[in-house]
């Protein structure tokens, strides 16, 4: 019941999102020309939005930049010279032109690979010497506070260790 | 009389002859080490010979046993003005009058023997330390020795001027000071060198607690069936009964007693009255008799005063006092263990020795009805039903007969000694009884029940009506019942033993050669054990912290509930402050042997500093500290609060941080281990920066061509 709930708040729509979503809607209309080129333009985009599952979808955001960088030079002709639906079918149908735009997502998408391997590389050996670190601050740490430091040991409200030969009958 | 070579009143012995031992090795030591040996350095007294202080030394090989007082053994001793006296050896459980010896040494009267110190000494015979009283030996024979029939047959006028005027002078010296002889008794009594008793002497009576060394027969009859060491404090009119029965024993031809058992004139005096008895077995006329009569009387309100012997000495006749009321007497006997018993007192006396007949038969009806009827005394009738009443509050539990029987005596002989089970005891004299048993390691159960009951309380309720004050006795009683009701340290039978006798030497066991009376006496008795025997433990015990708390509460009652706390860190910090307290505040001389014990007893209180580095410096300053035998220092180093808190802080820190990088270890190891993917975030990040960087220089790119030559395409 509140897996449901959770999923039906995460489907919802937030008031900026149906704000962004609405502009998106108006500017689509008014400028009808672009949002037909950028539809099919931006095709590799969406399809790595939807393909990535991760919730910040970092992936798609490099595709997505190269992408329309492809793009770019289009819309901008598209945008100064004759926007209109026609022109946009034309220029998108040309082979050239989606050629260029969707080779500049694949390096979108080769930069994407070849980073991340180097990075997710530089970090693993991060991550290691810093756990290197920290075997070296505890161990010294234990020297210099004992093995109490630890927090293995029951302590008392002095923070010494609670020893049975510490404690005597009563007199 | 006074020799001005004869160290008296400013010369009394307030340290240990131990203390001065180890000052003087210490000055021996530095003076080695600075090569300055004195030529001329006095040699140590022979083994024979033990000093107490620099000036007396005591021939341990020389007994006089003419100066023996009863158990105590007397020793030849001599000033180093070569001034002849003899030593008293007195015993710890046997606890001495030491506080009296100030008050006896001012009396300038030349009847009395005169002492000359007292103080503690190291008794080579035993090899433990012994309190020691140390007399002129000006006293010369015994008039009449113990081992003697105790009879002079002396005449009446010469009595008169050689013992009694003597005798009752001195008495009125002692009464004007305050003091009680304890020990007036023809046995105790010297010629002083002279022919003819010209100057007769009376021995001393400080060496053993109150009247410890009078026979019973010179003691009124309630002190007379008590033992000695348990009569407690004496009064002034014990001293004049005393005089009555030396008077009569120098007076008399021959001993009329020497065959009887003491059980037997106890008995007899019990029923008869003191003086009948004595004139019942010695028949003596004469004037003198009038003054035994006054002297020798029973109830101490009748018996005369000071100044009424001193008025009969002038010839005035007195006239008999009234007496209160009449002693009660029963209208038929009791058929008692083969006795026909028709006194109240007697019956309380004969009750006290077989206790198993005496608790059958006052429970059975036949005792009451007696009574009720036959003694017709309403006051015993009603002091009966309290004892019986008062008996039951602590329930009918195994000790309710002993209980019942302790009362019973009580309320049939006012005044008598508490007996319980097989201790008797006078209420002033409980706490020296306490102190003999613990020094002859008697078992103390039935001590501690007399003051579980407070049988004292129902003792005083009904000597009220005997004219004894007993307020302060009360009070002191309720105080030790609620000692006994706690088990920790410094309360308890011990708290009771220091608590009802404040003159008891530290009787621990840990102490056993050592006579410890303050506790700067304790310190130092530690240090000299710890360099005999290298003691690193057992530093106090139940006796010890008793005796503090009674004799120097200050020092110890804040610390008392660390000391008995169950951790033991906590109670070792509380002994060092103890101790650091005592040393500070007497200003006494470094105990290194103590410290250095100390140290190793103290290292759970060392180890309690986090910061390893911080305890080995700790540990070696500590070492430096008691190699200079300063417990203060010890105590200030060892139990510094803010240095503690620092540490503590530190630590609290450092804990934190092992725990905050032991998770970030665990995290990163797991993803390491687990996460296939890991890093990719930041890549997917990375990349997506260089994408926006590159798309952003196309755009501008794209934008500047568009405009600057008319169009990309």
């Amino acid at each position: 019941m509140a897996k449901k709930k959770l999923k039906k708040k995460k489907s919802k729509l937030g008031f900026k999102g149906q704000l962004l979503l609405a502009a998106t809607v108006i500017m689509g209309v008014v400028f009808m020309a672009s949002a037909v080129f950028l539809m099919i333009a931006m095709a590799p985009t969406f399809v790595a939005a939807i393909s990535d599952r991760s919730k910040e979808k970092l992936r798609s955001f490099s595709i997505a930049f190269l992408n329309f960088a492809g793009a770019f030079p289009f819309l901008l002709d598209l945008v100064t010279t004759n926007h209109t639906i026609d022109f946009a079918l034309k220029t998108v149908s040309q082979p050239a032109t989606i050629v260029i735009i969707y080779a500049s997502a694949g390096i979108g998408y080769l930069i994407n690979w070849a980073v991340v391997g180097i990075v997710a590389n530089i970090m693993v050996q991060k991550a290691e010497k810093r756990v290197n670190a920290i075997e070296d601050r505890k161990a010294a740490l234990k020297e210099q506070w004992g093995p109490e430091v630890t927090g293995d040991v029951k302590l008392d409200e002095d923070g010494f260790p609670i020893e049975m030969d510490s404690i005597r009958p009563p007199a | 009389m006074k020799d001005s070579h004869t160290p008296t009143l400013n010369s009394r012995i307030t340290r240990s002859v131990l203390a001065e031992k180890q000052d003087e090795e210490k000055a021996q030591n530095t003076e080695e080490s600075n090569g300055k040996i004195k030529a001329n350095k006095p040699a140590p007294p022979p083994e024979n010979i033990t000093m107490l202080g620099s000036d007396i030394e005591i021939m341990c090989d020389q007994p006089m046993p003419q100066y023996d007082s009863g158990d105590i053994k007397a020793y030849a001793a001599r000033l180093k003005s070569g001034k002849s006296c003899f030593a008293l050896i007195c015993e710890n459980f046997l606890v001495p009058r030491t506080f009296l010896t100030s008050k006896f040494s001012q009396l300038a009267n030349m009847n009395i023997v005169r002492i000359v110190a007292s103080g503690v000494t190291f008794w080579p015979p035993e090899k433990r330390q012994r309190y020691v009283f140390v007399y002129e030996d000006t006293l010369g024979n015994k008039i009449l020795p113990p081992d003697q029939p105790q009879a002079m047959g002396m005449k009446q006028e010469r009595l008169m001027n050689a013992v009694i005027k003597p005798l009752v002078v001195l008495l009125l010296e002692l009464r004007d000071a305050d003091l009680i002889h304890g020990g007036i008794r023809a046995t105790n009594i010297y010629d002083g060198n002279a022919n003819n008793f010209e100057n007769i002497i009376l021995g001393e009576a400080l060496s053993a607690p109150p009247t410890y060394h009078q026979p019973s027969i010179y003691m009124p009859i309630e002190k007379a069936i008590c033992p000695p060491y348990a009569r407690g404090i004496s009064n002034f009119s014990d001293d004049i009964f005393a005089l009555g029965v030396t008077i009569l024993t120098l007076m008399r031809q021959e001993d009329p007693f020497a065959d009887m058992r003491e059980e037997e004139m106890v008995r007899q005096r019990v029923e008869h009255g003191t003086y009948s008895f004595f004139t019942t077995h010695q028949r003596t006329t004469g004037p003198l008799m009038e003054l035994v009569r006054g002297l020798l009387h029973d109830d101490w309100q009748q018996r005369w005063t000071i100044e009424e012997v001193l008025a009969w000495m002038d010839g005035k006749r007195l006239a008999p006092k009234k007496q209160k009321t009449a002693r009660t007497k029963a209208v038929r006997a009791f058929d008692y263990e083969g006795y026909k018993i028709i006194r109240p007192e007697s019956f309380a006396y004969e009750l006290q020795f077989n206790p198993k007949v005496a608790k059958d038969t006052i429970v059975d009806e036949a005792f009451e009805t007696w009574i009720q009827r036959s003694l017709s005394n309403d006051k015993i009738t009603t002091d009966f039903h309290d004892a019986k009443h008062s008996a039951e509050l602590h329930g009918k539990d195994g000790n309710y007969p002993d209980r019942l029987l302790s009362k019973t005596i009580t309320t049939l002989f006012p005044g008598a000694p508490i007996i319980y089970k097989n201790l008797k005891a006078m209420p002033e004299g409980v706490g020296y009884l306490a102190a003999y048993l613990f020094g002859n390691h008697a078992n103390t159960q039935a001590l501690e029940e007399i003051i579980k009951y407070n049988l004292v309380a129902f003792w005083a309720k009904i000597a009220e009506h005997t004219g004894t004050e007993t307020q302060n006795l009360k009070q002191k009683f309720e105080s030790a019942q609620a000692n006994t009701m706690h088990k920790k340290l410094g309360f308890g039978v011990e708290g009771n033993l220091y608590y009802l006798c404040p003159e008891a030497p530290c009787l621990s066991p840990i102490l056993n050669n050592y006579c410890v009376r303050s506790p700067e006496d304790l310190l130092m008795a530690l240090d000299d054990l710890c360099a005999k025997t290298k003691k690193t433990d057992g530093f106090y015990d139940k006796h010890i912290i008793s005796f503090l708390m009674a004799r120097d509460k200050k020092v110890i009652e804040s610390e008392l509930m660390e000391l008995n706390s169950f951790e033991v860190h906590k109670s070792k910090a509380a002994l060092l402050k103890i101790f650091s307290n005592i040393q500070e505040r007497a200003g006494m001389r470094g105990l290194p042997n103590l410290c250095r014990g100390l140290l190793v007893y103290l290292t759970p209180l060392l180890e309690r500093t986090h910061d390893r580095k911080k305890k080995e410096e700790l540990k070696k300053t500590a070492e430096g500290i008691a190699d200079n035998g300063s417990i203060p220092k010890l105590e200030r180093l060892i139990n510094n609060k803010k240095s503690k808190k620092e540490d503590k802080t530190r630590f609290i820190n450092a804990l934190r941080e092992y725990k905050s990088i032991s998770d970030e270890q665990a995290h990163l190891e797991h993803q390491l281990t687990n996460n296939p993917k890991f890093g990719f975030g930041t890549g997917f990040e990375v990349a997506a920066i260089i994408s926006g960087i590159i798309t952003a220089l196309v755009i501008l790119a794209a934008t500047f061509l568009q405009y600057s030559k008319g169009g990309i395409f």
